[in-house]
């Protein structure tokens, strides 16, 4: 039986690795699902159901770790909608 | 960090940009707490959810912005990256409203 | 800095004329690239002329260097940049937003992460059967053709893979003919096909095939009847693209396909632009052949593939032939790294179908609407959002060269059309084949929105393009008649 707090703390690391991508469209696009697929599936009720999702999160999760890690090793010039952080 | 320290070694130029860069903690100036707010403010923009919302110190994520449990989430996850810390989840359930945020991440930028 | 340039090039002019190729060249190298190539001929010509005195030749010099910093400074468009009272360029990045995805999209990181277990372990050859290796390999290629499949409802065995759509559209149209050309010698396709299509058409024409190139509409869709009265008895057959690369509009595929099954003629379309972005499949539409790219869904490059039917069988010459891998259709070895990363691209396309559509669309009708706003323009496609993938933005800036716009857009990677047409100047075919005439065709951008297109970066598109185009309008001529109340038909060009 998968926890709320479980699924939450999913979340989070979902989010935090999806930040991590130097790339800005994949970052975004990785935000974006993330947040949509968490909201599309907030109403699921069924044990079974919740834990299929949370395990498709857990081998997400390791997929962003991966990908962003990549991102961070290959950078290219931020895009001109992408502010230039001055104080990081 | 250590991604700009990577570019500009990349660029085969100054070695001053470097160190400016590396030891920013002690060139820099302690950040203030309107520096704090300002910032924390526009990293809450970027949560979808709270795009249109008006953000005071005192509103409460839950009560009064109508965040739920996976917003909030998202919105302490906005600040970590925007200050670069990470919030401990036992202190992060303690967080309820915007100020108690602000606040927590003011004393941790004081300690570096 | 060009100044100075042109300074130390005359000084040695005048000093040594032999040495001014040597110096010019390593002048250049400081010269941008954008510098047109025709600069070098003219200075070295002016150069050699030594009928002129000295001092005259200083002075010529002075005047024709005078003549070459203005052709040397990049065409005036270039310098715009968003210098907009909105914000400070320099706060911000300096990449542009790509928003030409009909051209390529990004790999998606989920494509990368498949693909890297084969460059990293999975390295055997997919057609080794003697080995684990191979076995592993071949599982996998396998797994990945049935994703492929499964997005047009064929059957895994139907696929052949290729090197991309132009390989799958080449080994169609000219494979198909040359297998039956005994009894068969007439093709149809239409006039707004991709240039792989029109070429290989053409290629048959040589080889003594009979071709067919259907109008189209001011929308760019074809005529069904037009269709069905060019099919004939030695027709062997129809190649009609289901999305258009340039404006986007969708063929009627079933209808068409529809037609070429009652009259026994093979149904080809190029999906290129289509596959996993629209509904196709191929039994109820009764498509014959169809021809995939695994870049256009942000899969790796290099990659595509092509459906065949097998039943009622298409037989074809193959193009390609040797150890006779892919149903002996397409010999050569398969790039495993590249299927895998396709498989997944296309499984995805399938898992995030509904998601992007509904994204795209969302974003699409906001660039529509921001852009349509701008007065004289108009949107190049269908009306019917039946009949156009949404994804593809085509507009027309009446009074604009599209070439000078897109120069002043430097911050934002667009086309005025075909990529592969794109290094000519020339208008776009496919909007002649509209009606448009020389003028409209020329001024029109194809905007591109993909899964990775944000709604930030379409903002500051519509910002972008509006504040520019109002700019370069300023300076043209025609929208100043235009203002004034001349009707731009009345005038009477005096040629040169």
């Amino acid at each position: 039986m998968v926890q709320q707090k479980q699924v939450l703390k999913l979340y989070k690391n979902l989010l935090e690795k999806a930040y991590k991508f130097d790339n800005y469209n994949f970052r975004e696009y990785a935000k974006r699902r993330i947040h949509d697929s968490f909201k599309e599936h907030k109403s699921l009720t069924k044990p079974e159901e919740i834990a299929q999702f949370y395990n498709n999160g857990i081998n997400n999760l390791a997929l962003l770790t991966r990908q962003s890690t990549i991102s961070q090793m290959y950078t290219f010039d931020k895009l001109v909608v992408e502010p230039l952080k001055q104080h990081k | 960090m250590y991604r700009s320290f990577l570019r500009s070694a990349a660029l085969v130029r100054p070695s001053i940009k470097l160190s400016q860069q590396s030891i920013r903690f002690y060139v820099t100036q302690p950040i203030t707490k309107d520096e704090v707010i300002t910032r924390a403010f526009d990293a809450l923009k970027t949560v979808a959810t709270l795009q249109e919302s008006k953000i005071s110190l005192e509103s409460s994520f839950q009560k009064d912005l109508g965040l739920d449990s996976l917003d909030t989430v998202e919105a302490l996850v906005a600040l970590e990256e925007e200050f670069d810390l990470e919030i401990p989840d036992k202190i992060a359930d303690e967080i309820k409203t915007v100020g108690e945020a602000v606040n927590y991440i003011y004393e941790e930028e004081q300690k570096l | 800095m060009y100044k100075s340039n042109i300074i130390v090039r005359n000084l040695h002019r005048i000093s040594n004329n032999t040495s001014i190729k040597h110096n010019l060249s390593r002048s250049l190298a400081t010269i941008p690239s954008t510098i047109p190539s025709t600069n070098t001929n003219s200075s070295t010509s002016s150069s050699t002329s030594s009928s002129t005195s000295t001092k005259d030749k200083i002075s010529q010099k002075d005047s024709t260097s005078s003549g070459n910093i203005n052709v040397v400074v990049p065409p005036s468009g270039a310098s715009i940049t968003l210098k907009s009272a909105t914000r400070d360029a320099s706060k911000f990045g300096t990449r542009p937003i790509y928003l030409d995805v009909q051209a390529t999209t990004p790999v998606d990181p989920r494509v990368l992460d498949k693909m890297l277990q084969f460059y990293t372990g999975l390295y055997g050859n997919p057609h080794s059967s003697t080995h684990a290796y191979g076995w592993e390999t071949d599982k996998e290629v396998e797994i990945a053709r049935e994703y492929v499949s499964k997005v047009i409802n064929a059957d895994p065995k139907e696929i052949i893979f290729t090197s991309g759509a132009t390989e799958s559209n080449n080994m169609i149209i000219k494979g198909i003919p040359r297998f039956y050309k005994k009894t068969k010698k007439h093709i149809i396709t239409t006039q707004t096909e991709h240039k792989c299509v029109l070429d290989s058409a053409r290629h048959m024409q040589d080889e003594g095939f009979e071709v067919t190139y259907l109008p189209v509409n001011e929308e760019g869709l074809i005529n069904l009847q037009d269709l069905k009265n060019s099919i004939r008895k030695d027709t062997i057959l129809v190649s009609i693209m289901a999305v258009n690369n340039e404006i986007g509009v969708i063929q009627p595929l079933k209808e068409i396909g529809k037609i070429c099954r009652e009259n026994k003629v093979f149904f080809h379309t190029d999906a290129a632009q289509a596959y996993g972005k629209i509904p196709i499949d191929v039994n109820e539409m009764n498509i014959d052949a169809l021809s995939i790219s695994s870049h256009k869904i942000y899969g790796p490059k290099g990659l595509g593939a092509c459906y065949i039917r097998r039943r009622p069988r298409v037989r074809l010459d193959p193009i390609i032939t040797g150890g006779g891998q892919e149903r002996g259709l397409r010999s050569g070895t398969l790039a495993a790294p590249l299927i895998a990363g396709f498989g997944e691209a296309a499984r995805l396309m399938m898992l995030e179908s509904n998601y992007d559509k509904n994204y795209i669309e969302k974003l699409s009708n906001k660039l529509k609407n921001g852009l349509l706003s701008i007065p004289s323009t108009q949107f190049n496609g269908s009306k019917n959002p039946n009949y156009q993938y949404p994804g593809c933005v085509n507009i027309s800036f009446a009074y604009i060269e599209g070439e000078s716009l897109l120069m002043a857009l430097k911050d934002i990677a667009l086309s005025s059309g075909s990529a592969c047409t794109s290094a000519s100047l020339e208008p776009s075919y496919v909007l002649h084949a509209l009606g448009a005439d020389d003028a409209l065709a020329h001024s029109s951008i194809r905007f591109g929105i993909g899964r990775f297109t944000t709604e930030e970066e379409v903002d500051y598109v519509i910002a972008a393009i509006n504040e520019r185009v109002e700019f370069l309008r300023k300076m043209s001529p025609l929208w100043e008649m235009v203002q004034e109340g001349i009707d731009l038909n009345s005038i009477e060009w005096s040629g040169h």
